[in-house]
């Protein structure tokens, strides 16, 4: 039988009331997972693709385009660059939705977008986005 | 009377007509320092080492025919008012020399002294208020776009906090409404909905924000198809009242941009089938006018109609003429019409009878050939 461990979520936000709406959007969804938070864009960078790694690398990013210090799309284009970490799901997160912001996400490489605030059942759709893309690499525990 | 010595070029092949000019200029009030050449090129010369108070110009030079000449000083002497001499024949050129941007004309043989003094003074002053009058819409059209990009930015910003304080009442409901009374569910419910009015009218802010400039590119719209999609967009709420959206005879194409033209004939179409207590609500489109390469669109309905005095103040952002219980909406509507139909240089008004329906004309430009064919 296979064997579920927690998801490891790095959620990169700014907001605190934003922090607090993604949080118990996590409760509701009942994800089994460990929600590691960077406060902004360095402090991202810090964790993934820093010298001595501050934790194990995340199974998804939640990333905030508009970010203080190093913005969403500068930490997406350099986590695609660096070896070890290329491949992490990254979710970006958005207050305006804009099209040129969702087209530079996939165009620089996200694999899903959200636009905030992030409530339950945009929360789902788009891990189970992620989920089904990464199938082989993230493994999540079943709904229960 | 005159204390300020004014330089005068002259650029004049004749040597018989600058001699006569030069002696005009000694008779004529005032004091006028006249520097004569023979060539525009010489000329164009001269205004690359001074600045001349005003040019006189021949239209029949050597080395430039008609029009030529004014168009090379224009562009390099650019605040310099320049007045064209001519003969009796070629009146005709001198007229179009004035459209593109000559002070005046004086034909040669038909003034004396202070007949050209005079219009030498005039094209000074005129040219004057002229570079005025530009520098002040330049400044105006600059203003006029940071007023936009501060709606737009603003609106933006105001969403922001908007977005919590609805979710956080939405959690307040969902998490928390066995500890609240039913008038504390009350109090959350009204403050939920007003933060979505709210962002509701924001919304619409920044469309009209964005709507009111003029669109970069105009291209051919097909006003029947366009008619013909509102149809499928508005079949939901003509089904549920049991009404129908008519098309009176052809609708034309039009010059325009799809996102400003949806605004227009959708906010019309949408506000006829909603303010509207008929049993079957009616809303018909056709032409009213043609002419000028414009067309009138006509947009009818059967509804509950405006009240004359309401007839201006309805295109107004946010106004509202009944109750929110009665009509929802926010009313911005008329106001995206209006400025989306200024922007395609078009006008909008309305027509009605109080209770009897109400009829919305749009004026827009003709897309060009059909605008050639009418």
């Amino acid at each position: 039988m296979e064997r579920y461990r927690l998801l490891r979520i790095l959620l990169v936000e700014d907001n605190p009331d934003d922090l607090a709406i993604t949080r118990r959007a996590f409760e509701k969804a009942d994800v089994a997972s460990t929600l590691l938070v960077a406060r902004d864009g360095r402090e991202a960078l810090d964790v993934l693709c820093g010298e001595s790694p501050r934790s194990a690398r995340p199974d998804l990013v939640l990333l905030d385009i508009n970010l203080p210090k190093v913005n969403g799309f500068d930490v997406l284009q350099h986590v695609r660059a660096s070896s070890g970490v290329s491949n992490v799901p990254i979710v970006m997160l958005t207050a305006s939705a804009r099209v040129e912001d969702v087209e530079r996400s996939y165009r620089l490489g996200a694999n899903s977008f959200i636009q905030k605030p992030i409530v339950f059942d945009r929360l789902t759709r788009a891990l189970e986005i992620v989920r089904q893309y990464w199938f082989d690499v993230v493994t999540l525990p079943p709904a229960s | 009377m005159y204390s300020k010595t004014l330089s005068v070029l002259l650029i004049e092949d004749n040597a018989g007509d600058a001699r006569l000019i030069q002696e005009m200029l000694a008779e004529a009030p005032g004091s006028f320092d006249l520097l004569w050449v023979e060539l525009l090129a010489a000329g164009l010369e001269k205004v690359r080492e001074q600045r001349h108070d005003v040019i006189l110009l021949d239209l029949g030079l050597p080395d430039a025919q008609g029009l030529d000449g004014l168009g090379a000083l224009q562009t390099r002497a650019t605040n310099v008012p320049i007045v064209v001499l001519t003969g009796l024949s070629d009146e005709k050129v001198a007229c179009q020399a004035v459209e593109e941007g000559a002070q005046d004309y004086l034909i040669k043989g038909q003034i004396d002294g202070s007949q050209l003094g005079r219009a030498i003074r005039y094209a000074i002053g005129r040219k004057h208020s002229d570079d005025a009058l530009r520098v002040t819409l330049d400044e105006l059209e600059k203003r006029n776009q940071e007023l936009e990009s501060f709606t737009y930015s603003v609106s933006h910003d105001l969403k922001e906090p908007l977005r919590t304080l609805e979710a956080f009442s939405q959690f307040l409901l969902e998490d928390y409404a066995g500890r609240l009374d039913e008038q504390g569910k009350d109090y959350l419910t009204r403050m939920g909905k007003a933060a979505g009015r709210l962002k509701q009218m924001i919304e619409e802010l920044l469309v009209l924000s964005r709507l009111s400039r003029h669109p970069e590119e105009l291209v051919c719209v097909d006003v029947a198809q366009l008619v013909d999609d509102m149809r499928m967009a508005f079949q939901a709420s003509i089904d549920d009242a049991g009404g129908r959206i008519e098309v009176a005879g052809a609708l034309p194409c039009v010059l325009g941009d799809l996102a400003r033209l949806e605004q227009i004939f959708g906010n019309l179409i949408g506000n006829g089938l909603k303010f509207n207590k008929s049993g079957a609500p009616v809303v018909t489109v056709g032409v009213r006018d043609v002419s000028d390469g414009n067309v009138t669109f006509f947009v009818r309905d059967n509804g509950i109609g405006i009240e004359p005095q309401y007839r201006d103040k309805i295109f107004g952002v946010f106004q509202r003429l009944h109750r929110r219980e009665d009509y929802e909406g926010t009313g911005a509507g008329l106001a995206i019409v209006k400025r989306a139909a200024e922007a395609l240089h078009g006008r909008v008004w309305v027509e009605s009878e109080n209770g009897s329906g109400a009829t919305f004309n749009v004026t827009l430009p003709l897309w060009r050939e059909q605008a050639a064919a009418a």
